[in-house]
């Protein structure tokens, strides 16, 4: 048996793909959000999957947007990837499931994407750990860890 | 006490970290079309709330919404519903039987009366005095009519209990119905599918912790955010619709090339459902992308409308008009679409920031 790709099922790639015009307003709507979080600091996110846009859209988007210098893998649930664009602020974020599957698209305008940023809450539980870890370690030289 | 802590601080416990809630949360927000500014508020609402008593019921049914749920790939992102509420009563799962589960059934009901959510899988029969489908010797109309009077919420999942589905179907010999035909006093919310999508059900459940009720519902009581547009409207295929492409045998050159099935009797014009765009398996496909029209499983009566395999035009789906509006909405998709989810945004955006209501059914 040769599986579901034997099935001579064929998708007519032109009707499918090719640019709509759609990736353009994008643009327009990040240039709106940058310019507010660079004036009142409030951050904003755009959500990919809620567009009319073919896989020729999001590739020219991502085309014209660029690639910049940062970029970040995260493990949660499935592998979430960051990656800053051409623009300061600008990160487009694609979120992943345990088996590969895109589950969500985004482009986030922020100074760091909320999901990156550690909370304060978190950081005092580790603030609480690592005294726990001072308190209960013997002076050999030798890493201890809880 | 489990039922003090917070679902933040049980998650944290299970080792869901706070990002792949978050994840999740941007997921659901971002399938029920909501700004994705929401995602983190859900995030936060959620994780600062208490897990909600949840009794499910099982009447006449088959067990294939049970079966939907619990199977929806896991480990996967739906399957955190099992920590967002306290599943006090469900047959098919919970290891307790005969008088145990019964009493857990009864506690269940008084500690958290007024405010648990009642689920629902399948029809009501009333013939004979509902003899037809009896739990511990009680029918189950006299079950749900005991279990409504505490609840805060109805869920009904699965096309039986909302609409009555395949035991209502002629002859209907069991004179089935659905909740909503016993039930008056109570917000409902219906989730049909034979089955439902699953995370169309964690979906209203994120809904009602976030924002304290239901989600917006259809005329058939149905989430919008989840069947506010049709299969056809959503359809990968659909193209090949508005060029005029159709397969006409399920063999021929057409169906090989992936063309619309609507001449081969696919329900999708008619029929409010997320399948198109949520799929099913994972996200694998759903029943267009493996070859098969719909069937329309979602609406009222689908069962007895017809041939599954006469197009629309000719079965008893509604009149020339209907479908013919359905066809024509279509034609400026994207246009459509993008409205759509817009009114439906600044709906919830507008809940967000209001204080929370007391539960609620909206139309």
């Amino acid at each position: 048996m040769g599986g579901v790709g034997a099935i001579p099922v064929r998708i007519d790639q032109a009707l499918t793909s090719g640019l709509t015009g759609n990736g353009r307003p994008v643009l327009a709507e990040l240039a709106a959000l940058a310019e507010r979080l660079a004036v009142t600091g409030a951050s904003g996110a755009i959500d990919l999957q809620a567009l009319p846009l073919s896989p020729a859209d999001l590739e020219w988007l991502r085309e014209t947007l660029g690639r910049g210098e940062v970029s970040t893998t995260i493990e949660a649930a499935g592998p979430s990837s960051i990656e800053e664009t051409g623009f300061a602020g600008v990160w487009w974020i694609t979120h992943r499931n345990a088996s590969g599957q895109i589950v969500a698209e985004l482009i986030e305008v922020a100074t760091v994407p909320e999901i990156v940023a550690a909370t304060r809450d978190e950081v005092g539980a580790s603030a609480a750990r690592l005294a726990a870890i001072v308190g209960e370690s013997v002076p050999s030289g030798k890493e201890t860890r809880a | 006490m489990s039922a003090t802590r917070t679902i933040g601080q049980r998650l944290a416990e299970e080792g869901v970290s706070r990002r792949a809630f978050l994840k999740f949360c941007t997921t659901l927000a971002s399938m029920m079309a909501l700004p994705p500014s929401m995602g983190p508020v859900m995030a936060q609402a959620i994780a600062a709330k208490r897990r909600p008593s949840v009794i499910w019921l099982p009447f006449q049914e088959c067990t294939g919404c049970t079966e939907s749920i619990t199977r929806s790939g896991t480990p996967t992102l739906e399957t955190l519903i099992f920590d967002l509420v306290s599943l006090d009563y469900q047959e098919t799962i919970m290891a307790a039987a005969g008088h145990q589960a019964e009493g857990v059934l009864a506690a269940a009901m008084k500690e958290n009366f007024g405010k648990y959510l009642l689920i629902v899988d399948g029809s009501v029969p009333l013939i004979e005095d509902g003899a037809y489908s009896c739990i511990g010797g009680q029918s189950n109309v006299a079950m749900l009519k005991e279990a409504a009077r505490g609840a805060a919420a109805i869920i009904c999942v699965g096309t039986c209990s909302s609409y009555g589905g395949i035991p209502k179907a002629d002859p209907n010999p069991t004179q089935a119905v659905p909740v909503s035909a016993i039930i008056k006093d109570k917000p409902i919310v219906n989730i049909p599918g034979c089955p439902p999508i699953p995370v169309v059900i964690t979906g209203v459940l994120a809904h009602y912790l976030t924002f304290g009720n239901l989600p917006e519902l259809d005329p058939l009581g149905r989430p919008k955010a989840f069947y506010g547009e049709t299969i056809h409207d959503r359809c990968y295929r659909r193209p090949f619709y508005d060029q005029g492409r159709f397969a006409k045998t399920f063999d021929d050159e057409g169906a090989r090339s992936g063309w619309c099935l609507y001449e081969l009797g696919c329900k999708g014009p008619t029929t409010y459902n997320a399948c198109a765009t949520v799929k099913w398996n994972s996200g694998t496909s759903f029943p267009i992308q493996s070859g098969h029209g719909c069937l329309g499983c979602s609406e009222p009566n689908f069962w007895d409308k017809g041939s599954f395999y006469r197009p629309l035009a000719t079965a008893n789906w509604g009149n020339a008009q209907t479908v013919g509006a359905a066809a024509g909405v279509g034609v400026a998709l994207g246009a459509a679409a993008a409205y759509a989810a817009r009114k439906r945004q600044d709906r919830f955006v507008k809940e967000a920031s209001a204080p929370p209501p007391a539960t609620k059914q909206e139309h």
